[in-house]
């Protein structure tokens, strides 16, 4: 992986977007509109949360920097160059849910972008291999290599779904609510394991979550976004030292400071939406 | 190795073993019930016949369905007429199998052709194709080409409109997932999107083999001189029913036959396992 040196330029700069979806008619309206004049800047090698009302366009806003989608308006910089078609080159991309292949076998899925991928393409298949068998060992799951997702738990399938974000060894990763459709033991565990993974990697990373706990041990910023049209309604630097513990952060009062921040912030986008759908 | 370690070892073997005798038994039990039926049937239709009960002008004997079968098959009639019954509906498959599942994934993959294709594909499906038969007695004459045709007419919808339902199926995380690894348009169809919608095409595929044997054998009924159907129609307009039972029967067992080596193929391919784990 490469290593950053330290510098002020932002990896990541989002300048002013606003996105709309069309309506069915093909029209942009106020009811479709996702994203409302959105700045943010990310540091190399840093770690931003999101938070925000669920639907609020979190995750179109992934899936802007990613390049699956046009902005309307404003522009989306990874390196100062803009964002124009899929960014398969720069950006590893964790989905929400496993979206492991189920045709494949844990380790073939692993392998799955080292295959179809420019980086892959170069490393002969022998090479491949031993590139996901130790990404595999690296998430805790030697020995699992030939089972098929379906014969997996869902802590597991997440496991190998990180192994697969990493696989193609990029230093900037789009994490949609990585570990919300898991328990909250198993989450806890996985989260564990990745904090581990970015202390090491140091890759710059962009999470969307609704777990406030999650994003405070995680994060180094935290993005709270209002309610649809997602707009920022404010930013939060996470001041506790690192490597942190998810299990002891409760007993850190800049934990509770901080939560209880989040929450009231988010409380306040809530209510707005309750009174849309009354 | 601690005895216990022994144990618990030994007793899960134990406790398969019944669990698998008791399923063979089972299996044989179903089996011999099978014969059984068929016997009683077949035994029933020939003492009925034997004893004047059952007019054997309409319904034959199982005894006068032999007698014809033995002919046919030593004068060589069975097999002439089998091979090109198979040919023609094989034909008319693969042929439409190899332009419709492209064909398909194309429009299931573009919003345009889709909205263009769809009032077409739903109108061509819902016409009983069987009805365009006279049509290429015309244009193709009495030959084999004829009764491809008409396999294809049939067949070509129904792997098309599966494989469209199938692709459109798919999920969109699995493409953006193709995408995001750098996957060229080549790779998202090899490794994403065919795989993805292996299940729904294998399962038109399926639904499409009985449908290639009718499309055959209306063809020979109608025109020509060739093939199980044309033995059928032939048979019955001299009122030899035995005849036409005997063919029948034989395209009975063809089908079923066909049937089963596309079960057989489809479980051969390398995802049916994964996929069958994952409905």
């Amino acid at each position: 992986m490469t290593r950053i040196s330290s510098t002020t330029d932002p990896r990541i700069r989002i300048e002013s977007v606003t996105h709309y979806f069309e309506d069915p008619a093909g029209n942009h309206t106020e009811a479709s509109k996702a994203v409302n004049d959105v700045s943010l800047s990310i540091a190399p090698g840093e770690f931003v949360s999101i938070i925000g009302p669920s639907g609020c366009g979190k995750t179109t806003l992934l899936n802007l920097l990613a390049g699956f989608i046009e902005p309307t308006e404003g522009g989306l910089f990874i390196d100062d160059d803009k964002v124009s078609g899929v960014q398969s080159d720069r950006v590893a991309f964790m989905f929400a849910r496993d979206n492991l292949l189920p045709w494949r076998t844990t380790l073939a899925n692993v392998m799955f972008p080292l295959e179809v991928g420019r980086i892959g393409g170069r490393l002969n298949s022998s090479a491949r291999k031993n590139r996901a068998e130790s990404l595999l060992n690296r998430v805790g799951l030697g020995g699992a290599e030939h089972k098929y997702p379906s014969e997996l738990s869902h802590g597991m399938r997440q496991r190998v779904s990180l192994a697969r974000t990493l696989a193609g060894n990029r230093d900037i990763i789009l994490m949609d609510e990585p570990f919300g459709a898991l328990d909250a033991q198993t989450r806890v565990q996985v989260q564990g394991e990745f904090a581990k993974i970015w202390e090491q990697d140091r890759p710059t990373v962009l999470m969307v979550t609704h777990d406030l706990t999650e994003a405070i041990a995680l994060s180094d910023r935290i993005v709270v976004m209002t309610h649809r049209p997602a707009a920022i309604k404010a930013i939060y630097e996470v001041d506790i030292p690192r490597p942190r513990d998810v299990l002891d952060l409760p007993s850190l009062p800049a934990f509770h400071e901080l939560y209880a921040k989040l929450w009231a912030d988010l409380r306040n986008e809530l209510e707005p939406e309750k009174e849309l759908s009354t | 190795m601690s005895t216990t370690e022994i144990i618990t070892t030994a007793s899960p073997n134990v406790g398969l073993n019944r669990v698998a005798q008791r399923r063979r038994r089972r299996r044989l039990l179903v089996t011999a019930t099978q014969v059984g039926v068929v016997v009683l049937a077949l035994a029933t239709w020939q003492v009925g016949a034997d004893a004047d009960l059952i007019d054997t002008f309409f319904f034959s004997s199982p005894a006068q369905i032999w007698d014809k079968l033995v002919h046919w098959a030593v004068d060589g009639t069975l097999l002439s007429n089998t091979l090109v019954t198979l040919y023609e509906a094989f034909l008319g498959f693969i042929i439409s199998v190899l332009l419709a599942v492209p064909i398909g994934m194309y429009i299931a993959r573009s919003t345009f052709w889709d909205a263009v294709s769809r009032p077409f594909i739903d109108m061509a499906n819902a016409t009983p194709r069987f009805a365009l038969a006279p049509l290429f007695v015309i244009m193709f004459g009495l030959g084999s080409m004829m009764k491809i045709a008409l396999v294809f007419t049939v067949v070509f919808f129904i792997v098309l409109i599966n494989t469209i339902a199938g692709v459109k199926a798919v999920e969109e995380d699995f493409v953006r997932l193709g995408r995001i690894s750098g996957a060229t348009r080549g790779d998202l169809y090899l490794k994403v999107i065919i795989p993805a919608a292996g299940g729904y095409i294998l399962a038109g595929l399926r639904l499409a083999v009985p449908y290639a044997l009718a499309g055959a054998v209306v063809g020979e009924m109608l025109s020509g001189a060739s093939g199980l159907g044309y033995l059928v129609a032939n048979q019955s307009g001299l009122l030899i029913l035995s005849g036409v039972y005997a063919a029948v029967l034989v395209l009975a067992l063809l089908g079923w036959a066909l049937n089963s080596l596309v079960n057989f193929a489809v479980s051969k391919t390398p995802w049916a396992r994964s996929l069958k784990n994952s409905r």
